[in-house]
């Protein structure tokens, strides 16, 4: 075994003090989301902060924020196959895995909207009859396939890291990867690297699709202010890629101080994703300006009342704590960070990154609930319950709690040595 | 007049056209051309393994299946609770 497998293996190997009272605590909160939403299932929607005009909350907030968080692992994966971007090769599968774990959480959540989430096989029983003129399950295609293909593609390329696993265990662990490599043979990573390249090329159409049959689900609703609008599709692909890549930053800032992958993660794929970010970032502050000046200029009675409660009404405190702390900040300094060559702190670019994906989540917010609120008719407010926000923080902590899993379980980083370029 | 307005309106906020193809099926379209094309990839592409094309498929369908039995086992278990 190379040095930089036995690198890459030492999460498998090893475990710190500090690891399974971070997992409990993980399962715990995990165990506290299962208990409210078993009491949600059992008294209905009625236990939330939701009515009949707010008729969507934190819920699909959520599943938006996971649906953008999922971007990152196949825009970064896909850029490394397809543009033979080899300098990020060492963050590829932990961007993958991101998006696995989230997209498994994004399913989650629209269970968890469902008032009667047994009824959801309904969708595959009448999927002929309702596909033609239902968002809801376009978007359910979109993102089962999404989530059929990204499976795959952070399996087969894995297999081969798989077996060096498997060949350095013993005991239950070995039989645990024998198990996941069923009719392995060496030299087949030829046929699946061709494999894996074509997948990249399928996966990014589909990709887009996820974001823009998501933005549908609101776009295409004509009498509802701030949502209805041909230029939702590049604005939610837009927060997707921003908050994906900056949730690697911030995965990839961790796993370098935790297992000292320091030559592994060389600043230059710091650098390289921090200008990335700011330049998406950049672009969805555009989109957000061009946003309000139609909606204030020239938009119709009811996108000026929603507009003006984001800006000045009753949302303008997170308005614009999001859009000046959240996202102009950390983009001024990311950009400040790249018209300076030679220097880049990792630190205050995850710190920056953290920043960015908290605001998506809050952006999301903004998106959704004051249409509802103050974008209809009788006005309403929404204040989420503690059922909610139980449910909200327990599924933030299934998704750390399945990464954490994962990274004990399988090599985030591909063993194979990077071409340089 | 008002009925006319009426109508136009809902026309004009109906997502599938009467005389056109419904949005969905574009989009199903749209979604699933990239798959065709990878499986054709996949079955005519070089360097070409029978094995690993066969697993790779296996594995698709695997996969596919998990999917639809869990949204099958969700409906199950949620209707345990209601």
């Amino acid at each position: 075994m190379t040095e930089r497998q036995e690198k890459i293996m030492r999460p498998l190997r090893t475990t710190s003090r500090e690891f399974w009272p971070f997992v409990l605590a993980l399962a715990l909160i995990t165990v506290a989301f299962i208990y409210a939403y078993t009491i949600q299932l059992s008294q209905g929607l009625g236990v939330t902060g939701l009515n009949d005009i707010t008729i969507w909350g934190v819920y699909i907030v959520n599943f938006i924020f996971f649906i953008g968080l999922s971007h990152a692992g196949i825009a970064i994966s896909a850029a490394v196959r397809i543009m033979s971007l080899h300098r990020y090769a060492p963050i590829a599968r932990m961007a993958e895995i991101l998006t696995l774990a989230s997209l498994m959480m994004a399913g989650l959540s629209i269970v968890i909207d469902l008032g009667r989430p047994d009824r959801a096989y309904l969708m595959v029983v009448n999927y002929a009859a309702r596909i033609g003129a239902s968002p809801l399950l376009w978007d359910i295609t979109a993102v089962g396939t999404y989530l059929i293909l990204s499976t795959t593609y952070l399996y087969l390329p894995m297999r081969e890291d798989l077996a060096v696993c498997r060949d350095s265990f013993t005991g239950w662990r070995r039989r645990m990867y024998e198990i996941t490599l069923p009719g392995y043979e060496k030299g087949e990573e030829k046929v699946i690297k061709r494999l894996a390249w074509w997948m990249a090329v399928t996966i990014l159409p589909v990709m887009v699709m996820v974001h823009t049959t998501v933005s549908w689900i609101f776009s295409l609703l004509s009498n509802r202010p701030l949502w209805f609008g041909a230029a939702a599709g590049p604005y939610f692909i837009a927060a997707a890629v921003a908050s994906g890549i900056a949730s690697v930053v911030v995965i990839a800032a961790i796993v370098r101080k935790l297992f000292n992958w320091e030559d592994l993660l060389p600043p230059e794929i710091f650098r390289g994703l921090g200008n990335f970010l700011a330049v998406i970032t950049l672009i969805y502050l555009y989109l957000m300006l061009v946003e309000q000046f139609t909606a204030r200029y020239a938009g119709p009675a009811g996108e000026f009342f929603v507009s003006e409660a984001w800006l000045f009404g009753s949302y303008a405190t997170v308005f614009w704590t999001l859009t000046t702390i959240g996202l102009i900040l950390p983009c001024v300094y990311l950009l400040v960070q790249a018209f300076r060559p030679g220097k880049i702190n990792i630190t205050w670019t995850s710190v920056f990154s953290t920043v960015i994906v908290i605001a998506m989540w809050f952006k999301r917010y903004i998106i959704i609930v004051p249409t509802l609120t103050v974008g209809g008719s009788p006005l309403q407010t929404y204040t989420p319950s503690w059922i909610e926000l139980t449910i909200i923080g327990g599924s933030l902590a299934a998704l750390a709690l399945i990464y954490t899993i994962l990274l004990k379980l399988i090599p985030i980083i591909e063993m194979e040595e990077p071409h340089h370029g | 007049m008002g009925r006319l307005l009426a109508l136009l309106t809902y026309v004009a906020s109906s997502q599938s056209r009467p005389s056109g193809m419904p949005l969905g099926l574009i989009v199903l379209v749209v979604i699933l051309s990239p798959v065709i094309v990878l499986l054709l990839a996949t079955l005519l592409g070089k360097p070409r393994s029978m094995k690993v094309t066969g697993l790779f498929l296996a594995w698709l369908a695997l996969v596919f299946c998990v999917f639809v039995g869990a949204v099958y086992g969700l409906s199950f278990i949620t209707g345990l609770f209601i």
